[in-house]
């Protein structure tokens, strides 16, 4: 595929954007700069050479490579697929054509330029990327996988001062093994990266519709997923205790609770795991969501320098523990940790409480105290992505002090519905929470809890959640009519009174209840007779079921131009002529 | 007087080869309170120290030593450290004639993969050790 074709194909893709999920193939890159040098003469540059010489000569004297590629075409946060680094040897290669470690690749540790680039420069490797130590004869070229240093760069952990190819060992003589440079004429020949990469898959949108009482299952979830490797996606629904309960794109029949989806593409690692929440109207739902290590993000970063290990380049998306510590190990290093709950919750919820429990893991205040804070992450981060060196910003505007606690083991139950209630707002937004000391001044002490990748399911963080729904439901009682009024009253929900009596007397059929209404000046407002009729021109009221022994209906008010905090008197007259009377408080 | 030159000759290599950086060997345990403290906090001695010990041929001979240790699950490092011709010949840590250095905070349930490369003097590497604990 030539150069053109590949940017119509990215073009395309592009044009047609990514929300359906897509690898994406940007056009091969050329290196832009190359190199290689000789242990002896160690001050000469070889940069407009047209060939990168790999050999030991002698067991002392080497040659080694160097190459760079611009990867600035590749956005922070893609996922790479596969990345190829290849090479084209000009003559005879001396190195066996496949599975070679006859050959290494180490990314470069310092900045180093074509032009003046010498042995005596002294580029070294970056020893925490591991070394490229298999390579193999593809189509003519020599090709080294090289998707962890890519990742690395992609993701903002390393700078990418490009790569070292030398031969191994170095101090056996090897036979010559030149590469075309970026210098030769025929383009394809050049020292060449080839990458295919996605954009992860998450949750743009969600339509969650909640149950209508805490016992009914009449709650769904519909989310709309973008990106992803792949258009074609699998879903997989959960309950809170793990079972499947759903292969669709949404989630139907269901009642209040969490519920996980799983969501994949074609590409293995293409999964996304988001937790939803269904509430019930007419009640509130008390949900213990602790979902363990799929629905939860955490990673510790780490700055420390020790040597020449350089910890802030280094993912700890896997450790078992958050922590937030001021420690040393050689030397001082500061510990803060990330965490995010993968939790899409409908902004119409009310969060009543969201009480997260954390597990205390050797706390350890040795000579101050251990004063902590969560404060919220305003940026972006992935969880085998994020280090020091790229970590996400973060805002001191939500702020949950975290206190001291002795050594030990004691866990934390912090208040977090204020990070909560932010991002169900906006759930594009929740990029979770930054866990940190107040202060890091070199003094020992360290506060640390197990993170959701802990050896025990249970130690995992979780939150308790109570959440309601705007009040919708009328929970007031009927009211009894009585012979006589006393000071107590009722009130109306929404605009209707619901009332009480009990009719010792057979009721023809079609009767309706004779109701007069009086306003605090004891003037009549509306009135029905039991025929159904309107009684002395006033306005007509509702005509409800007058019937023998229990009757109890509701009396919708709200058309008769009642005030609000106003008292009212609602009267009946029996079907033997007797008055009743309930006193009401009206609202709406 | 020509097998007197090969003597000579053979001789000559063979003194060569015997004045450079030729064979490396690792091993690796955990331990607690190690003789040699080089790399340990003093606050974590206590604690059992991942303690790789490494001898070569002729330490005069080494440019460089780096000693890795990923994590084999993970594929994460967990500690990395570069040793040159000066520290090495400071003495600190040498135990027995082999150089010994402590890695803290590794979990004594983990298993690791430990990969040591040797420069020698010009810097050129030899073949790497690749060391597994627990031992393959």
């Amino acid at each position: 595929m030539n150069f053109t074709k590949h940017l119509s194909v990215l073009l395309a893709v592009l044009a047609s954007g990514t929300a359906v999920g897509q690898i994406l193939v940007p056009p091969v890159i050329y290196s832009n700069a190359d190199s290689y040098t000789a242990q002896t003469p160690s001050g000469t540059n070889y940069g407009s050479a047209d060939t990168i010489s790999v050999k030991a000569t002698t067991t002392t004297n080497y040659s080694r490579g160097f190459l760079k590629f611009d990867l600035s075409g590749i956005p922070q946060g893609a996922v790479i697929v596969t990345a190829k680094l290849r090479l084209t040897p000009k003559g005879t290669e001396n190195v066996t054509a496949s599975a070679s470690t006859q050959l290494y690749l180490d990314l470069a540790n310092s900045t180093w330029a074509e032009g003046t680039i010498t042995h005596a420069t002294g580029i070294v490797n970056n020893p925490n990327f591991a070394t490229i130590t298999v390579s193999n004869l593809v189509s003519s070229k020599r090709e080294f996988d090289v998707v962890p240093h890519v990742q690395g760069i992609v993701d903002g952990r390393v700078t990418n001062f490009g790569w070292r190819i030398r031969r191994n060992p170095e101090n056996v003589i090897s036979g010559n093994t030149s590469y075309y440079s970026k210098e030769t004429g025929t383009t394809g020949n050049r020292p060449q990266l080839v990458i295919t990469y996605y954009m992860p898959m998450s949750v743009s949108a969600a339509t969650v519709v909640h149950a209508t009482s805490v016992v009914a299952t009449n709650g769904s979830i519909t989310p709309t997923m973008i990106n992803g490797s792949s258009t074609g996606k699998t879903y997989r629904w959960y309950n809170s205790s793990g079972a499947q309960i759903g292969t669709a794109s949404a989630l139907t029949g269901v009642g209040n609770g969490w519920y996980g989806l799983k969501t994949y593409g074609t590409t293995a690692g293409d999964t996304l795991y988001t937790a939803f929440i269904v509430g019930a109207e007419c009640g509130e739902a008390t949900i213990n969501f602790n979902p363990g290590p799929k629905y939860i993000n955490d990673a510790v970063i780490y700055d420390w320098i020790s040597g020449t290990t350089d910890a802030r380049q280094v993912n700890n998306g896997s450790s078992a523990i958050i922590s937030a510590d001021n420690w040393t190990n050689s030397s001082w290093y500061d510990q803060k940790s990330l965490l995010k709950f993968n939790l899409w919750m409908d902004p119409a919820l009310i969060i009543n409480e969201a009480t997260m429990t954390l597990y205390g893991n050797s706390h350890y205040p040795l000579n101050r105290p251990n004063t902590s804070e969560l404060i919220q992450i305003t940026a972006n981060w992935y969880e085998f992505g994020v280090s020091f060196n790229n970590a996400p910003a973060t805002s001191s505007a939500i702020t949950v002090p975290m206190p001291n606690v002795a050594t030990g083991n004691t866990n934390a139950t912090p208040d977090v519905s204020a990070f909560f209630n932010a991002w169900k707002a906006n759930n594009l937004l929740n990029y979770g929470m930054l866990f940190q000391l107040t202060s890091y001044t070199d003094i020992y002490t360290r506060q640390r809890y197990h993170s959701s990748d802990a050896a025990s399911p249970a130690n995992s963080p979780s939150v308790l959640f109570r959440v309601s729904l705007p009040a919708n439901c009328d929970f007031s009682a009927h009211t009894e009519f009585r012979k006589e009024l006393d000071g107590g009253y009722a009130t109306t929900y929404q605009g209707k009174l619901k009332f009480f009596f009990r009719e010792e007397y057979q009721i023809e059929i079609g009767k309706k209840i004779p109701l007069t209404l009086y306003d605090e000046n004891n003037l009549v407002v509306a009135a029905i007779s039991m025929n159904g009729t309107a009684v002395s021109g006033a306005p007509l009221l509702p005509a409800l079921p007058y019937v023998f022994d229990d009757n109890r209906s509701s009396l919708d008010l709200s058309g008769y131009g009642l005030t609000t905090g106003k008292f009212y008197v609602l009267e009946l007259t029996t079907s033997i002529g007797d008055k009743q009377y309930i006193k009401f408080q009206y609202t709406n | 007087m020509k097998t007197t030159l090969l003597t000579i000759l053979y001789v000559l290599l063979g003194f060569s080869a015997y004045s450079q950086l030729g064979s490396v060997t690792v091993s690796a345990a955990f331990t607690t309170n190690p003789a040699v403290t080089v790399g340990l906090d003093p606050l974590a001695a206590t604690e059992p120290v991942f303690q790789v010990k490494v001898g070569v041929n002729d330490l005069t001979q080494v440019g460089v030593l780096t000693v890795k240790v990923y994590d084999t699950a993970t594929d994460n490092y967990a500690g990395i450290q570069q040793f040159t011709q000066a520290e090495i010949s400071d003495g600190s840590m040498l135990e027995s004639g082999l150089l010994v250095y402590s890695f803290g905070l590794l979990d004594p349930a983990g298993s690791f993969r430990i990969v040591t490369e040797a420069q020698n003097l010009e810097m050129g590497y030899l073949e790497p050790v690749i060391t597994f604990y627990p031992i393959h």
